[in-house]
């Protein structure tokens, strides 16, 4: 398991493509059909385990398919600009903390990156609420964000039992196609 | 600060492209927020100003329907209350009619003498004076003018005055976001649900916290008790 980050990277681009494909079809039907639970879905768990296996590039492109495609069904408008970066800022940040791991020359445990999807809950919730900023000025922003908190609660600890659950399943599968997809 | 340039030339090529990203839209949404926080009064204000008379005439026309169908009402049931509120709303009605003649006057005026405040201004330190009433469920608890800073709210002027008369103001929240809850011994909520205190400038009521709006010379502010009976 410890050699498992970076070996993604010469993949063939029709690999790449479809595997894009299959995880963003994951995301946009489990939104979907979480819809009417407040703000709980596993987008986030998904990008950032697809990052911590696929790298930084892989993960940009997977939140721009997610994101444009779910909001055609669930609304579109200058929120999704907002999304869409707060997501980015999210692969960045795991991509630093995989680069520190791989310093330290160790794993990344399990609980440890739960309580990082955790915290990435909060992040999500501040970029997203920025938008506000920018109409109404200060004031708005921060009526906005304070009452928006108890939505980010919810996203976070969803983010802490999606991560729990889905993390081992996908790193067994893909750790089984590793020999596969590097020819 | 050439070795932060020179580990920033070292970073792979997607992680650049990504920082850079994030840092120049990060400083556009800021630099446009803190625009939009200078720029908020003025654009109320322009507002304010193109609908003044129109809904003066529409207020003045409205008070004077319902306060008819107010004598219709209540005529049957108790005559000493009644006496009263008519006498009351007549006092409005003149009162509301004095003020719109002595508006026009002061506009005259105030082309009039334009130059002449603007010297006064840059001279003197700015005082303007304000009207305030307070009108509660069945009664005006005050009504009077007073001097204030040139940057005043409604609710400082709220403020001072009940200081002096020695009336109590509760609220919440903090500056440019507060709200009264209650003024005396009238709180919100006490007579139904929706119930509590607004405001109004000039007869229209800007859609902003009163601890963020811009108070101009001779203004008229009106702070009145909403309730669902």
């Amino acid at each position: 398991m410890i050699k498992f980050y970076g070996i993604m990277f010469m993949m063939s681009r029709v690999k790449e493509i479809s595997l894009i494909g299959i995880l963003a079809g994951v995301n946009i039907a489990s939104r979907i059909a979480l819809q009417s639970l407040p703000n709980i879905k596993p987008v986030t768990s998904i990008i950032i385990i697809s990052v911590m296996i696929f790298g930084l590039a892989f993960g940009i492109k997977l939140t721009i398919v997610t994101t444009l495609v779910s909001n055609i069904y669930l609304g579109m408008g200058i929120w999704t600009l907002f999304q869409i970066l707060a997501w980015i800022v999210i692969c960045l940040l795991t991509q630093i903390l995989m680069d520190l791991f791989k310093k330290i020359n160790k794993e990344p445990y399990i609980l440890i990156m739960a309580i990082f999807a955790f915290l990435m809950g909060y992040v999500f919730g501040f970029i997203v609420s920025l938008e506000k900023f920018v109409i109404g000025g200060p004031s708005l922003f921060i009526v906005y964000y304070l009452a928006g908190l108890l939505f980010d609660t919810l996203h976070a600890i969803g983010n802490f039992f999606f991560y729990l659950i889905c993390a081992p399943i996908l790193m067994k599968i893909f750790m089984k196609e590793r020999v596969f997809l590097d020819k | 600060m050439k070795k932060i340039i020179n580990q920033f030339k070292n970073i792979e090529k997607t992680k650049r492209i990504v920082i850079c990203f994030i840092t120049v839209s990060f400083v556009f949404i800021i630099g446009v927020g803190v625009y939009q926080g200078f720029n908020h009064n003025s654009y109320v204000d322009q507002d304010v100003k193109e609908n003044v008379q129109e809904e003066i005439n529409n207020q003045v026309e409205e008070k004077e329907e319902s306060q008819e169908q107010k004598d219709k009402e209540d005529s049957p049931q108790q005559e000493s209350s009644t006496s009263q509120q008519t006498v009351e709303t007549k006092q409005k009605e003149e009162y509301i009619q004095s003020k719109k003649e002595d508006k026009k006057k002061e506009e005259t005026q105030k082309k009039q003498n334009e130059e002449k405040k603007q010297e006064e201004k840059t001279v003197e330190k700015t005082n303007i004076s304000i009207n305030i009433q307070i009108i509660g469920m069945n009664e005006t608890v005050l009504s009077e003018s007073i001097q204030v800073d040139k940057e005043s709210t409604p609710f400082t002027v709220l403020k001072n005055i009940t200081s002096l008369k020695g009336i109590k103001v509760t609220t919440s929240g903090f500056g440019s976001m507060i709200y009264v809850t209650g003024i005396g011994d009238l709180k919100e909520k006490q007579h139904g649900s929706s119930s509590g205190w607004m405001y109004k400038v000039n007869n229209v009521s800007p859609n902003m916290s009163a601890g963020s709006y811009k108070l101009k010379d001779n203004d008229q502010v009106l702070w009145y008790y909403v309730y669902d009976e």
